[in-house]
């Protein structure tokens, strides 16, 4: 007889857990006081948080004269910023929405914290087209209603009006499809709570009852919001990288742009669902809950969006020489050997050089590595940012405009503090919800074994 | 579990190799009558094929790295598909090999100078010829190796089968990324050699998907019909490629629209001659169409639940996409090669009927080679009791 | 109006899909049932329709994709059509993003919102549900007494042997 599949398919939850137990053992972070470490990367984080807001405020208040940007390069940091969030954040919908609608039922145990890193990265990014604009007090000029200045409508057809339809949009709807998934657990921890607590899980969980019917009609609209979902999470960076492939620029004009992006954000975004996973697991006691199949699971992914990203580094390159477009080789040429030729081969290296390790199972499955692994991937992807917008405006058609570009100390505190506002975020996040979604890992609990079976089974084997 | 020979299978082989034979014979003729446009015919339809047995290949590939279960019970019919690479390789390289020389490849006139010389040296016609048969015989090999490993497991060996075809599939999706890019290139994008476009290989390849989608459907459900997968090919199995093609369906159309759009916006005179061709004049109509049959009709149809379970409905969206995937190919190939005015006539009839009636016969021959079933593939069971 | 239930507890899936499909088949009526979590074809057994919430959400859709092209259309071509880049005033390819963005917006935010509505949910809602335990680890089902030929103590027997953990009667006029 061949061998049976159930033990081909290693177990989504280990520790022969009982649904009760996955309730208890994901709420006792809640419901416990904050450990001392909870409290330290707080204080680092609110720091980093502080010192980012003090120099958003001074920028604010003396103007964009306080980056290092010049004609030339009229973007750099702030965009390069914007567009790696925004990656980051599409993991939590990939695994949420997309992992969903292909069946894989292992991403019960990070969707949770994935989709919530989604909705804090997303507001990190949107923090950078707000500043960077001179006057941000004028922001709600983006949106289109009807005014004393004509009316005078937005420019439909800039793609930087496509980048805020589509950020505003995947906020919003990552945002329900969030907080849909959370309802069932907030009852769950509501029926556990007593005085306050209560009354605040009371309302936000809407008077959930677990009815059959509702989860009926809650199932249909959950996979409608994952199809919903996951041709947003294509749009959204593709709207991204169409800020830069609607130009004439050399580097930034080229129809792969799209796809490209879509890869590359994904693998920066579980990049840090496993840096983020891998710790939170061990310090919250959830390893039988986030097991080491599904970080295998995670790098695996991860592996096959790095080598989609390195086939598009080739195809671009391919594609400048083929073309016989000058301006085109020069920008790769001036990528690998010019000014920034440091940041060009530090994004080669990070995003392909070193995840081809992950093909080796004993790589993919020792969780210290893929941690540095991990970090190495959000390096290289930054860098690719930044890499593609500075190198292709610093160095364009006209040589007498060429010029550099070195960061000034508050736009490096300005991205120090956006690292501050996610892991404050993500940290109280951790305190006050839930960072398992209780309710469908106990949907993929291995078939538990019954009390009754298990003496029948001990008596058989006496009786043998 | 062989299938018997049926009055419905011996009536289908019959009429394939009728429409097989009567094709060659009017591809034949019109050879001499009709050089130029045989030709473009013999491109689009070989190109179709071998993306057929390539993208079965692919489908198989990334069903084991997946570790996907649910795929299992109908395997040999992408395996079937796949194992015909041979055969439609061999087509596709001779169809480049003939006009190798007097096509208009590469630039070598007016455009040659400094700024060419890769492209001069990258549409070399020993270089072409030489690529596409290293990428047809890197298919070939791992298309024997897994669809064999799958066909020959023993009863006791089908998780050893399983490891190995896993560890291959991923060694051969970095390959076929590879090697479909450099072919996508040197055999469709290359026709007009001062035109290109990083989202090309992106491009084919969902164009790619979605024609071998529709063709697993369309096969299992003869096969079905037939009584040979019978109870094996369900109801589920069905909704599920029902999905796969409604998401690839509109997956082509992102990569469509983003190429055209991004041409569009920067409007690059360089960029936009590919697009002015197609979409002046009386090919327009043509290029509206092409959108239509490939994503606006089956997303329509394809997005209601129950559609996806209709064997009827499934059916006929499978063979909309198949015609649609020759439109698409078509508006690659023809505008170049034929000229100002679409044409549809004899010779297209021709190489429809000799690429449909070749195909089937090979298919059905392949098929009926091994078991219909991978028996010892640990998933079937799960595969067969699949529930979606 | 009062009526008699039947709270039938089990603490296994299982047990209440076969303890489900034994109510159907005696033609009991259920009033509904309680999960942890969403069971896999309790629907089915259940006998429960597919929801219509897809046409809502697909009627969103449109409204948000087709409206959003036209907006899209009027501002740029009627109301004030100004020269950017060359490019002519209805650009169908350029209006493609904002209303895609626009459809899926429209269109989850409709079926969220008719989903809480359907369901009865929002904030400040009591829940109504026969015990604390089930968003823990209990299934419980609730069976209307219709008729006086409906025998308790029969079904308590049958649902006690199917693994009901526990089986009690009462009198409510809860709006389950």
């Amino acid at each position: 007889m061949t061998a049976n599949a159930d033990t081909l398919r290693p177990p989504l939850v280990t520790g022969d857990k009982s649904l009760g137990d996955v309730t208890r053992d994901v709420c006792a972070p809640l419901e416990r006081r904050p450990t001392g470490s909870w409290w330290a990367a707080l204080a680092v984080s609110s720091t980093m948080l502080l010192v980012g807001f003090i120099a958003v405020w001074y920028q604010i208040a003396t103007g964009i004269g306080t980056w290092g940007l010049n004609k030339t390069v009229g973007w750099a940091f702030d965009i390069t910023n914007f567009v790696f969030w925004v990656g980051i954040g599409h993991a939590g919908t990939l695994i949420s929405a997309v992992l969903f609608l292909f069946r894989q039922r292992w991403r019960t145990a990070v969707n949770r914290s994935a989709e919530a890193m989604t909705l804090f990265a997303v507001t990190c990014a949107g923090i950078f087209p707000l500043i960077h604009m001179g006057r941000p007090w004028l922001f709600y000029w983006m949106l289109p209603y009807p005014n004393t200045r004509g009316s005078l409508w937005v420019n439909f057809k800039s793609p930087l009006i496509w980048d805020f339809f589509a950020i505003s949009t995947y906020f919003l709807v990552s945002l329900v499809f969030w907080y849909l998934g959370l309802l069932p657990d907030l009852a769950s921890i509501r029926d556990r709570s007593k005085g306050l607590r209560r009354k605040i899980f009371s309302l936000v969980c809407l008077g959930w009852n677990g009815s059959a019917r509702t989860w009926h009609r809650y199932e249909t609209v959950y996979m409608l919001l994952a199809g919903l979902a996951t041709p947003l999470v294509f749009s959204v960076h593709t709207i991204v990288s169409m800020d830069f492939a609607t130009s004439v620029i050399p580097g930034w004009h080229t129809t792969i742009f799209p796809p490209y992006f879509v890869a590359g954000a994904i693998f920066s975004g579980l990049a840090m669902v496993l840096t983020l996973m891998i710790i939170a697991r061990k310090v919250m006691s959830l390893e039988n809950y986030v097991t080491v199949n599904h970080v295998d699971k995670m790098c695996k992914l991860m592996l096959s969006m790095g080598c989609l990203v390195g086939l598009a580094y080739a195809t671009e390159f391919f594609m400048a020489f083929f073309s016989g477009n000058v301006y085109e080789q020069f920008v790769f040429k001036n990528r690998a050997k010019g000014p920034f030729s440091w940041a060009y081969w530090t994004m080669v290296t990070c995003n392909v050089v070193i995840p081809q390790v992950l093909w080796l199972k004993r790589v993919r499955t020792n969780l210290a590595f893929v941690f540095v692994i991990a970090i190495f991937v959000n390096i290289g992807m930054w860098f690719e940012r930044f890499v593609i917008i500075v190198t292709s405006l610093h160095r364009d058609f006209l040589p007498s405009s060429w010029a550099g570009y070195a960061p000034t100390i508050i736009e490096i505190l300005t991205f120090l503090g956006t690292f501050g506002l996610f892991f404050t975020c993500f940290l109280i996040f951790c305190r006050f919800v839930p960072v398992i979604a209780i309710a469908e890992v106990k949907g993929v609990l291995p078939a538990e074994k019954r009390e009754q079976d298990d003496v029948v089974e001990r008596s058989q084997e006496v009786a043998a | 579990m062989k299938p018997s020979n049926t009055p419905s299978s011996d009536r289908l082989t019959t009429l394939l190799y009728v429409t097989a034979t009567v094709g060659a014979a009017l591809l034949a003729v019109g050879a001499f009558v009709a050089p130029d446009r045989i030709w473009s015919n013999l491109l689009v339809a070989s190109y179709y094929l071998v993306t057929l047995s390539l993208g079965a290949l692919l489908f198989i590939a990334l069903a084991y790295v997946s570790g996907a279960g649910w795929s299992v019970a109908f395997r040999r019919v992408p395996e079937a598909m796949a194992s015909l690479l041979p055969v439609t390789g061999l087509a596709v390289v001779a169809v480049v090999a003939v006009r190798l020389k007097d096509y208009a490849w590469h630039p070598r006139g007016p455009h040659s100078g400094d700024n060419f010389w890769f492209k001069d040296w990258w549409l070399e016609p020993r270089w072409i010829l030489t690529r596409a048969i290293v990428c047809v015989l890197l298919w070939i090999v791992f298309a024997k190796l897994i669809v064999g490993i799958s066909r020959y497991a023993g009863p006791h060996s089908g998780t050893r089968s399983l490891t190995s075809n896993v560890r291959l599939s991923a060694v051969f999706l970095v390959v076929v990324g590879l090697s479909f890019s450099c072919v996508s290139i040197d055999w469709l994008m290359a026709l007009e050699p001062m035109w290109f476009s990083t989202m090309w290989a992106v491009y084919q390849f969902s164009g790619m998907v979605m024609a071998t989608l529709a063709a697993i459907v369309v096969l299992c459900l003869m096969l079905r019909q037939q009584g040979v997968l019978k109870g094996i090919f369900t109801d589920d199995h069905l909704h599920d490629l029902g999905k796969l093609l409604l998401g690839f369906s509109c997956f082509w159309m992102y990569i469509w629209f983003s190429q055209y759009m991004l041409i569009w916006y920067s409007n690059i005179p360089e960029e936009t001659s590919w697009f002015i061709t197609r979409t002046h004049g009386p090919w327009l109509p043509v290029f509206v169409a092409n959108i239509i049959v490939n994503w606006a009709v089956p997303f329509l149809v394809l997005l209601p639940r129950p559609a996806k379970r209709n064997p009827g409905v499934m059916m006929k969206v499978a063979v909309l996409i198949l015609v649609a995937r020759w439109i698409d190919l078509y508006l690659v190939v023809f505008p170049k090669t034929v000229g100002s005015t679409p044409v549809f006539g004899l010779w297209e009839i021709a190489a429809i009927t000799c690429g449909i009636g070749l195909f089937g016969l090979l298919f059905f021959r392949q098929f009926d080679s091994a078991s219909s079933v991978p028996s010892s593939d640990p998933y079937l069971n799960e595969s067969l009791h699949h529930h979606c | 109006m009062n009526e008699r239930q039947l709270l039938v507890t089990f603490d296994h899936a299982d047990d209440l899909l076969s303890a489900v499909e034994t109510a159907r088949r005696e033609r009991w009526s259920i009033v509904d049932v309680f999960t942890p979590y969403a069971v896999h074809g309790l629907d089915r057994a259940m006998g429960l329709r597919p929801s219509r919430l897809t046409w809502v959400c697909f009627i969103c859709g449109a409204i948000g994709g087709l409206g959003m092209l036209w907006f899209q259309h009027w501002v740029a071509a009627i109301a004030w059509p100004i020269n950017v880049g060359g490019k002519p005033w209805n650009s169908l390819p350029a209006d493609v993003p904002v209303a895609f963005e626009m459809m899926i917006l429209l269109a989850a935010f409709g079926s969220v919102f008719a989903l809480l509505a359907v369901s009865r949910l929002y904030p400040g809602k009591k829940a109504v549900m026969p015990s604390g335990e089930i968003t823990d680890d209990r299934f419980v089902m609730v069976i209307r007494q219709d008729n006086a030929a409906f025998d308790a103590d029969a079904a308590r027997d049958l649902f006690e042997q199917a693994g009901a953990v526990d089986v009690r009667e009462r009198v409510t006029d809860e709006e389950l």
